[in-house]
C-alpha cells in the first residue's frame, strides 16, 4: 500500500434529491498515504457530504471515488472501502451502538466477521490504545463527551483503518474532550500510519494538518500548506472562515516591525522566536 | 435586574439512591447591566447553576435572589415562573426545540405564553426577527426547511422575543464556522448595549469568547466556583486554570511566555492589541 | 421506584450469574411449565423450596430481594383476593351477606397466587443476575432457529439492545426540550385536561423529530462500521453451555416430577 493515493475524489457532483442544487458540483482533490488533511469551509458547503461519499455511503452522481484504487460505486469493492475509512462523526451519542464499551468496539469486528479470538484481543487492544482500559464494561451515557468520542475511534480503530475521518469529531467537546481526541488520532497517524482526514471548524485544529482543503458552496476553493492558505484572507473570508489567531499575530507583529522566521509556525516556535528577539534588545 | 446567590448548593435527586452532589457553595453577585461568562470543564456544573437563574432549578442549599424574588429551598417551581419572563435562556443547540409550522408561530410561543396581547405579539416576533438578521420573508416558511444557522436563529429570537432583561446563554455558537461564530456573538452584544440594565450571562468552554464577550468571569471545576473576577485578573494565574481543566487565550499565553511577570495588559485579546503589547515588551518594557 | 426490582441488575459473580442466559432463560420457561402441574397449595412447595435454594444462590443479600417485592407482593395479594371472590364452588367457609367464601375459591386463588409471585421471584433473579445484553443476546439465539420460518431473530434483538442503549439518552432529551420550553414560558402542570395535552405538543414534535435525527445519524454510523443485516456476522460475546447448565434444567424438571406427586 506504499505508493497508492488514499484517496482520489474526480470532478464529483452530487445532489441529495433529483432536481434538487447540486451540494458538490465537480469537486476533485487528493489525499495522499500517510498524509494528515484538513478539510474546511462554512456551514452546508459539503463537508459532511464528501466524507459520505467516500466511504461509500453515498454514490456520486457524475465522477468517481477511489479508495486505495477502490471505487466507491462497485458493490463487491464497497465492503473492502468500509473496512479501509473508519469515520467519527460530530454527535458521540449517536454513534454508540451498544449498551457497553467492548459490545460498542466489537460491533464493527462482528459486522465484518472476525473469529471469536482474535476479536477478544483486538477489542482489548483498542480500548487500551485509545485510554479507556478499566472503562470496558461502563454504559456509554454514563461516559463524558471526549471519552465516548474515543469509545467510537477505539471500535474503529479495532477494525484497523488506513484512512480516518474525523466530521467534527471535537466540535462538541471541551477543551480536554478535544486535546484527548486529537492526542489520539495524532499517535494513530505517527505510530500507526494511519492517514488523517479531519474536518473541522476549529482553525487551530487546521493548524496541526500537513495539507489544508477549504470548501466554498461545494468546491474547492483552496489547497495547500495551512501557512499558505491561511494568508489569502479573501478566500477565507468567503468561506466564512477566518485566519487563527496565531497567523494573524504573525501578520499583525510584521506591520510592526517584529519579524518572526519564516518556519517558525506553531506557537511554541513563535513564542521562542520572540523571547530570542526580546533577548537580544 | 440584579441576581444574587448566597452559599447555593443544588442536589440532583436528593433522597434517592441516585442522589448526585452537582453544584455547591455558591456565590454570584451578578449587577444589572451586565456581562458575565461562566467557565468549566464538562460537568463542572455551569448548566446546573444558571438553570436556577430562572427558576427551572430550585437550590437545595442557600438561597437565590433574582430582583424582587428570594428563592430558598423547598420552594415550589410554580411560584418562581414569572422569573421566566425576565430571565431568558438560550439552551445549547436551541433549534432543537423549534416545534412550529411557522418560523412566526415559533417565534411567537414565548410571548404568547407571556400574555402579550396579539398585536404587540407581531411586533415583537417582526422585531426579534430584525434582531438576529432573519429576512421577513422566512417568517411564514416553516422552521424545518431552513438552514442550520437559520434554524439556531429562529430559536434564538424565540428567546428574545420574551423581553427579557438577562439573558443565559449556554455555548450559543456551538457548531457554527469561525465566522458565523462571531456573527452570533457581536448579536448578543448588541443586544445587550441597547438598554441599560440588560445582562447575559454566557456559558462556554471558549476561552476566546469568555476573554472577549465578558466583563466578569466565574469559573467552575467540580460543582464550585474557583476563581472569579475580569478576564485579566483570572487570566493572572494560568497554572490555577490549569488545574481547573481549563485553557487561557491563546493572546495571554503567548505574552505569559514572553514576559513572565505578567506586567501587560489586554482588553479585546484580538491579534492587533496583543502584537501592540509584544511590540512594547520588546522595546524593553516602557509604560503602559 | 425503589421497591421495584424486577429489571435491575446486580454485579456479582455467583453461580447463577455464571450460567449461561441461554439455561437461565431456558430454565425460567420451563419452570413456569411445571408450576401448572400444580393444582393445590401443598403441591408448590417443591417450586417455592426451588426458588428460594436459586436465590440463595446468587449471594444478593435477602433484605434487597424482600424490599424489592414489596410492589408485587402487593399485587398479588390483590390478584389472590379477586381470584377467591370470583371463584364460588365446594363448601362456603365464611358466609359473608354479600361475599360468601368458597373452599375452592381459597385454593384456586392461593394456586394462582402463588404461581405468579414464585415465577415474579425467579423472573426477578434472572434480571437481577444478567445484564440485559445477555439477554437479548441469549434470546436472539434461542430464537435462531425461528429464523428460517421468518422469524426476524436477529433484527429483534438488535433493536432491543439499542431500545436499551438509548432510553437514558431519551430521557435526558426528553428533559432538555421539557426545561427549553418551560423557558420559554411553557407550563406542563397546569390547567384542564385538554390544556395539558396540548402543551405536550411543544415537547413531543421536537422529540419525535429529534429521534428520527438521531436514528438516521445512529444509520449512517453504524454502516460506516460495516453493519449489513446478520449474515456473515460473528458474535463477541460466546456463550458456553456447560454440563452444570444442564443440570439446573434437570432440576427443574425433578422439582416438576414432586410437584406432579403432591398432586391432589
Ligand atoms: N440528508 C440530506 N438531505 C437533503 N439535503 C441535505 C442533507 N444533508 C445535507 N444536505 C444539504 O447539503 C448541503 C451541504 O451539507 P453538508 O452537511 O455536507 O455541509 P457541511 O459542510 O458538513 O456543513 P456543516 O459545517 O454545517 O456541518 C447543505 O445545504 C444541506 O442543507
Ligand atoms: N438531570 C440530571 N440528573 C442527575 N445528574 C445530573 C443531571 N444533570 C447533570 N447532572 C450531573 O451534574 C453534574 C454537573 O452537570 P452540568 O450539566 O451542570 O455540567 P456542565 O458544566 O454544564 O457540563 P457541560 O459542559 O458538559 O455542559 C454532572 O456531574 C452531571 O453528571
Ligand atoms: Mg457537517
Ligand atoms: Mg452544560
Amino acid at each position: 500500500m506504499a505508493e497508492e493515493t488514499a484517496v482520489q475524489v474526480n470532478n464529483v457532483t452530487y445532489r441529495y434529491a433529483e432536481g434538487a442544487p447540486s451540494v458538490l458540483s465537480g469537486l476533485s482533490l487528493k489525499v495522499e498515504q500517510n498524509e494528515w488533511v484538513a478539510i474546511t469551509g462554512h456551514n452546508g458547503s459539503g463537508k459532511s457530504t464528501l466524507a459520505r461519499l467516500i466511504n461509500g455511503l453515498l454514490l456520486p452522481e457524475h465522477g468517481d471515488i477511489l479508495v486505495q484504487g477502490l471505487n466507491s460505486a462497485s458493490e463487491d469493492d464497497k465492503v473492502h472501502i468500509r473496512r479501509k475509512v473508519g469515520m467519527v462523526f460530530q454527535n458521540p451519542d449517536n454513534q454508540i451502538v451498544a449498551p457497553t464499551v467492548q459490545d460498542d468496539v466489537a460491533f464493527g469486528l462482528e459486522n465484518t466477521g472476525v473469529d471469536p479470538q482474535t476479536m477478544e484481543k483486538r477489542v482489548a487492544w483498542a480500548i487500551k490504545a485509545a485510554g479507556l482500559a478499566g472503562l470496558e464494561h461502563a454504559e456509554p451515557h454514563n461516559l463524558s463527551g471526549g471519552q465516548k468520542q474515543r469509545v467510537a475511534i477505539a471500535g474503529i480503530l479495532a477494525l484497523k483503518p488506513d484512512i480516518l475521518v474525523l466530521d467534527e469529531a471535537t466540535s462538541m467537546l471541551d477543551p480536554l474532550g478535544k486535546k484527548e481526541v486529537m492526542s489520539l488520532a495524532g499517535r494513530l497517524h505517527k505510530e500507526e500510519n494511519v492517514t488523517v482526514i479531519s474536518i473541522t471548524h476549529d482553525l487551530e485544529e487546521v493548524l496541526r494538518a500537513d495539507r489544508m482543503i477549504v470548501m466554498n458552496q461545494g468546491v474547492v476553493t483552496a489547497d495547500g500548506k495551512p501557512d499558505d492558505v491561511f494568508r489569502e484572507k479573501e478566500i477565507l473570508d468567503r468561506a466564512g472562515l477566518e485566519q487563527p489567531f496565531s497567523v494573524r499575530l504573525r501578520e499583525e507583529l510584521a506591520r510592526r516591525e517584529v519579524v518572526i522566521p519564516e518556519n517558525a509556525v506553531s506557537e511554541k516556535a513563535m513564542v521562542s522566536a520572540l523571547c530570542r528577539l526580546k533577548h537580544k534588545t | 435586574m440584579q441576581i444574587k446567590a448566597q452559599n447555593l448548593g443544588f442536589t440532583y435527586g436528593e433522597g434517592t439512591p441516585f442522589e448526585k452532589k452537582a453544584v455547591s457553595g455558591i456565590d454570584v453577585d451578578i449587577p444589572p447591566g451586565s456581562r458575565i461568562a461562566v467557565v468549566g470543564h464538562t460537568g463542572s456544573g455551569k448548566s446546573t447553576l444558571v438553570q436556577h437563574l430562572n427558576g427551572l432549578l430550585v437550590p437545595t442549599e442557600g438561597t437565590l435572589t433574582v430582583g424582587e424574588t428570594t428563592i430558598r429551598p423547598g420552594m415550589k417551581q410554580k411560584v418562581l415562573h414569572h422569573l421566566r419572563r425576565t430571565v431568558g435562556m438560550v439552551f445549547q443547540y436551541p433549534e432543537h426545540q423549534l416545534f412550529e409550522e411557522t418560523v412566526e408561530k415559533d417565534i411567537a410561543f414565548a410571548p404568547n405564553n407571556f400574555g402579550a396581547g396579539e398585536k404587540e405579539t407581531a411586533e415583537r416576533v417582526r422585531r426579534a426577527a430584525e434582531a438576529v438578521g432573519l429576512d421577513e420573508s422566512l417568517l411564514s416558511r416553516s422552521p424545518f426547511e431552513l438552514s442550520g444557522g437559520q434554524m439556531r436563529r429562529v430559536a434564538i429570537a424565540g428567546v428574545l422575543a420574551g423581553h427579557p432583561d438577562v439573558l443565559i446563554l449556554d455555548e450559543p455558537a456551538a457548531g457554527l464556522d469561525p465566522k458565523g461564530r462571531r456573527a452570533m456573538m457581536e448579536m448578543f452584544s448588541r443586544w445587550q448595549q441597547e438598554q441599560p440594565f440588560r445582562s447575559y450571562i454566557l456559558v462556554t468552554h471558549h476561552m476566546e469568547d469568555a476573554a472577549k464577550y465578558a466583563d466578569y468571569l466565574y469559573v467552575m471545576n467540580a460543582g464550585s466556583i474557583v476563581m472569579e473576577g475580569t478576564p485579566a485578573e483570572v487570566f493572572q494565574s494560568p497554572a490555577r486554570l490549569k488545574e481547573a481543566r481549563l485553557d487561557v487565550p491563546a493572546a495571554v499565553r503567548i505574552l505569559t511566555e514572553i514576559d513572565g511577570s505578567g506586567s501587560f495588559s489586554l482588553n479585546t485579546y484580538e491579534a492587533d492589541e496583543t502584537a501592540d503589547e509584544i511590540a512594547r515588551i520588546l522595546r524593553g518594557g516602557g509604560p503602559l | 421506584m425503589r421497591s421495584m426490582i424486577l429489571g435491575q441488575y446486580v454485579q456479582g459473580d455467583s453461580f447463577i450469574h455464571r450460567m449461561d442466559p441461554r439455561a437461565k432463560l431456558t430454565g425460567l420457561f420451563l419452570f413456569l411449565l411445571v408450576m401448572f402441574l400444580a393444582n393445590r397449595p401443598a403441591a408448590l412447595i417443591p417450586a417455592a423450596a426451588f426458588a428460594c435454594f436459586v436465590f440463595l444462590m446468587t449471594r444478593i443479600p435477602v433484605r434487597y430481594l424482600l424490599k424489592g417485592l414489596k410492589f408485587i407482593a402487593i399485587m398479588v395479594i390483590f390478584l389472590f383476593l379477586f381470584r377467591m371472590l370470583m371463584t364460588r364452588e365446594g363448601t362456603v367457609l365464611l358466609d359473608l351477606p354479600w361475599l360468601p367464601i368458597y373452599e375452592e375459591g381459597v385454593r384456586d386463588g392461593a394456586v394462582f397466587a402463588g404461581r405468579l409471585f414464585l415465577l415474579m421471584v425467579m423472573a426477578t433473579v434472572l434480571t437481577l443476575t444478567t445484564t440485559p445484553i445477555e439477554l437479548t443476546d441469549a434470546l436472539e439465539r434461542l430464537f435462531k432457529p425461528l429464523q428460517r420460518l421468518g422469524v426476524p431473530a436477529h433484527e429483534l434483538a438488535l433493536t432491543m439492545s439499542i431500545a436499551l442503549r438509548f432510553i437514558p439518552t431519551l430521557f435526558s432529551e426528553m428533559e432538555k426540550i421539557m426545561k427549553a420550553q418551560m423557558a420559554r414560558g411553557a407550563s406542563f402542570s397546569d390547567g384542564s385536561i385538554v390544556k395539558r395535552i396540548k402543551a405536550l405538543i411543544p415537547l413531543l414534535v421536537p422529540l419525535i423529530i429529534q429521534s428520527f435525527r438521531r436514528a438516521e445519524e445512529l444509520a449512517v454510523a453504524m454502516e460506516a462500521r460495516g453493519y449489513a443485516g446478520s449474515e456473515g456476522r460473528t458474535r463477541f460475546r460466546q456463550m458456553v453451555w456447560r454440563a452444570s447448565d444442564t443440570r439446573v434444567l434437570f432440576t427443574v424438571v425433578l422439582t416438576g416430577i414432586c410437584i406432579f406427586a403432591l398432586r391432589g
